[in-house]
């Protein structure tokens, strides 16, 4: 009888969770695409959509339907928004696979904060979400783009930071410091028409432009150009493979060099009263193009060489830094450095920061490149084949 | 029963858990916010505090080694003014762990098990904590000595895995900007945790080669301030003091920012089944000293009956603790920590009548 | 309430039959258990008018302020 007790008793552990989550009735979001039109703020949740995927699977998206849905609605706020959009999907949508949040352009001018509030918040959105910037409507771009080098749009955006293809903002690196809160770089995605940019086939495709500078949650002129996004991406050392071309020191003529990693170093040092922030690129470069007749057994042709990627290596900086800081946003959170090192100034400075980052604080760069390898062949083309025969 | 069944390393381990735990995962954000550079160093002073603490504690019981504080207390001072002292420290002790017990709760209904009635969560907890306090007092520590290795290494292996997101030079911030007059109310909460430890003095006749405890209080209360301090670092140098002060549980931020493939991403859920066990071990000894306590002074032979309904008063003490997140988020600022080092120091005033009585006694033998 | 209840006269039940089982003297015991159980009840019964972090605050929250110096 005790027995009996006791097992029926143990029964009811049997019951197993008090509420349950059955992964089939959640709509997973795979990317936030957040806008702002005449009604109020649109929001769109990009979900895959399994029920295609399950049956597609062997034949691809030809049969079957779309493989990636794009639900919206627009309300006055955010988060109206997201409920009307609850309401056209069947499925409860669930937010904490997400990884990326693509904003359009007329919500960038008008402030990103909404959404930083909203990812910080809430504890099912993560704070390495990646975010990025759409040059015009970003959900009418993004819907109609074709992606043909990988399955999904949330693949390529990955991908895109994975390899470090673009720039990497998280909703973290906007709210790293007080002084300088809601400063920040958003990588801009292009999508192509016919005309230029990428092809597969006959279908434009995604890619990667520049960047566009957002300070305190806004976005201000001017849009950063691609070699100034490199320059931005290697002063926070993400920058990954880089092609570029030098002239030749010695002949008329360009050389082509690639580098495969930056190693930047940042510092913040006082001289004479004012502060400076030194940046100190260092890199070692390979030759993979000589289209002059320089020979690279010289070593003080080598050492021209060098010296002029140097300079082209800080003017490039210089110039991207110029840009971002006549802005006043100080994407790269300098005020950090100055916090930590000198903390009696740093509180004397910290009300009006961003005025003394525009106005008073120099940034020097001291670029340190060498020439790693020379490639396969010992002199270039021009000068063993072409410029060898003279008079023909 | 005064066999001499716990080990000086099973307490070892035993109490760094229960200092750990407590902090790590409830105390962080607060202390943060409080103190931003500064904690590391309000958790170094904090530390040497609870060190003073269980010294005191260590030299009281030292006295008498082989009998019960509870019993000898009433004849140090008079009954009037023990029994309603002991009752003060169980009362305190009781809602020790209905603290924890809410934030466990409250943790677990926020990001787990949401939509579950918060009255079932407790339920459970009450359950296995009850049932490891029921079976005596070696149950605990051999609990602790078990789960003390595989808790050390996820403790550890959280600042590596987000080593990668780290910037260095904020690191300097620790030496310029920290001060102690920012580190002192992060010392004065910690303090009262590290000074847990004093609850030694109710079980000391349990402990073997109880001469070398003081050691032991050093070496654990050493390991769980590096824990704790190499948790903080991290956290402080991957979000900054700005960012870190406005969440609530940076720890959990913490961890989801691991990039080291997909699946160790989503860790936050295995370090906290792992810290859940370590906690119900802590709370079921709280919960083992007030049934003993209580046991003790009703005169009672057995404890073991007591534990259950202690425990379902406790579980009903938690229900009523607080209506709101933020009501119960204000007891912090609002006296449970001068509340704790209150009955933590009790037996400083026993200790004190205790020196004067035998010196008084000593004079008058000698002028007999 | 009737969990409350519920519980403790499944506890009550289970301590008692080993209790006597063992020939412990059950009084002093079922005085506590039932000391308890009422207070229990009353706590969860004026759960909503008062709580026990009020008493906290109370009691110690002036000692707190002057201790940290605020």
């Amino acid at each position: 009888m005790r027995k009996l007790t006791i097992s029926l008793l143990l029964l009811m552990m049997l019951t197993g969770c008090w509420s349950s989550e059955e992964l089939n009735d959640q709509a997973f979001i795979g990317v936030l695409i957040i806008d702002r039109n005449d009604d109020g703020i649109e929001v769109t949740f990009g979900v895959p959509l399994t029920t295609n995927l399950a049956s597609g699977e062997t034949s691809g998206s030809a049969s079957g339907g779309e493989v990636f849905g794009y639900f919206s609605r627009t309300a006055p706020t955010l988060e109206e928004a997201m409920q009307k959009v609850q309401g056209d999907l069947s499925r409860r949508a669930n937010i904490g696979q997400n990884r990326n949040i693509v904003v359009g352009r007329r919500f960038a001018e008008e402030g990103i904060t909404p959404v930083l509030e909203l990812a910080a918040r809430n504890p099912n959105i993560r704070m390495n979400t990646n975010m990025f910037l759409v040059d015009g409507y970003a959900k009418d771009e993004v819907a109609k783009a074709t992606v043909t080098s990988e399955r999904f749009f949330i693949s390529l955006l990955n991908k895109y930071v994975e390899h470090r293809t673009a720039l990497q903002t998280t909703i973290k690196d906007f709210m790293l410091s007080k002084a300088s809160g809601g400063d920040g770089l958003l990588p801009i995605i292009n999508f192509s028409d016919n005309t230029e940019g990428a092809m597969v086939g006959k279908s434009s495709t995604v890619g990667t432009g520049g960047a566009a500078i957002i300070k305190k949650g806004k976005l201000v002129e001017p849009i950063l150009t691609p070699d100034q996004t490199s320059a931005a991406q290697s002063i926070r050392n993400q920058l990954g493979n880089y092609f570029f071309s030098i002239e030749s020191p010695t002949e008329n003529g360009w050389i082509g060099l690639y580098s495969t990693s930056v190693d930047v170093k940042t510092k913040i040092v006082k001289k004479e009263n004012k502060y400076h922030i030194v940046i100190k690129p260092t890199s070692e470069v390979e030759a993979i193009g000589n289209n002059s007749t320089m020979n690279f057994a010289i070593y003080e042709d080598v050492k021209k060489l060098e010296d002029s990627i140097d300079q082209f290596s800080d003017q490039l900086h210089a110039d991207t830094m110029h840009v971002i800081q006549q802005t006043g946003a100080d994407v790269f959170h300098f005020d950090r450095y100055m916090m930590v090192k000198y903390p009696q100034d740093w509180r004397k400075i910290k009300d009006h920061w961003r005025e003394y980052y525009r106005d008073q604080l120099a940034i020097d760069i001291d670029s340190d490149i060498r020439i790693r390898r020379k490639g396969s062949t010992v002199r270039s083309f021009k000068s063993q084949f072409i410029e060898h025969n003279e008079g023909d | 029963m005064t066999t001499k069944v716990v080990t000086q390393k099973q307490i070892y381990k035993y109490f760094t858990i229960h200092i750990i735990t407590t902090i790590i995962m409830f105390m962080i954000g607060i202390v943060l916010q409080q103190s931003g550079y500064s904690a590391p160093l309000g958790v170094l002073i904090g530390a040497c505090i609870g060190i003073v603490i269980t010294f005191l504690s260590i030299a009281f019981a030292k006295r008498r080694p082989d009998a019960f504080f509870v019993h000898y207390g009433a004849d140090i001072v008079t009954r009037w003014l023990h029994y309603p002292l002991m009752a003060f420290i169980i009362m305190t002790n009781l809602l020790l762990v209905a603290i924890n017990l809410w934030e466990i709760q409250d943790l677990l209904l926020q990001f787990y098990l949401t939509g579950t009635p918060s009255w079932i969560i407790l339920g459970l907890c009450g359950l296995c904590i009850s049932y490891m306090a029921r079976y005596g007092i070696k149950s605990m520590f051999r609990a602790a000595e078990g789960m003390f290795y595989l808790s050390m290494i996820t403790f550890i292996i959280i600042p590596y895995l987000v080593h990668s997101n780290m910037e260095w030079f904020l690191a300097r911030g620790f030496a310029t900007v920290a001060s102690v007059k920012e580190a002192w109310p992060t010392a004065y909460h910690l303090g009262s945790i590290f000074g847990e430890a004093s609850l030694i003095l109710y079980i000391y006749p349990y402990i073997s080669q109880a001469t070398y405890t003081r050691k032991t209080t050093i070496r654990f209360t050493t390991l769980a301030a590096l824990m704790v301090i190499c948790h903080l670092i991290p956290i402080l140098i991957v979000l900054g003091p700005d960012l870190a002060q406005n969440l609530n549980y940076p720890e959990l931020d913490i961890i989801r920012l691991i990039k080291s493939g997909s699946y160790l991403e989503t860790l936050d859920p295995i370090i906290i089944a792992l810290w859940l066990v370590s906690i119900f071990i802590k709370l079921s000894f709280i919960l083992f000293v007030i049934s003993h306590m209580l046991s003790r002074i009703l005169k009672l032979k057995y404890s073991k009956p007591l534990i259950y309904p202690i425990c379902t008063f406790i579980i009903v003490s938690t229900i009523c603790l607080a209506q709101s997140h933020t009501q119960f988020f204000s007891m912090h600022n609002g006296g449970v920590s001068t509340c704790v080092y209150i009955s933590q120091l009790i037996p400083l005033l026993y200790y004190v009548i205790d020196v004067m009585r035998k010196r008084r006694k000593q004079m008058e033998e000698e002028s007999l | 309430m009737i969990i409350i209840a519920i519980a403790y006269i499944v506890i009550m039940t289970y301590e008692v039959y080993y209790m006597k089982r063992r020939s412990v003297p059950i009084k002093p015991y079922v005085v506590l258990y039932c000391f308890m159980f009422i207070a229990s009840e009353l706590l969860y019964f004026f759960k909503d008018e008062f709580q026990l972090i009020t008493l906290i605050k109370v009691l110690f929250a002036p000692i707190e302020s002057i201790l940290l110096f605020k």
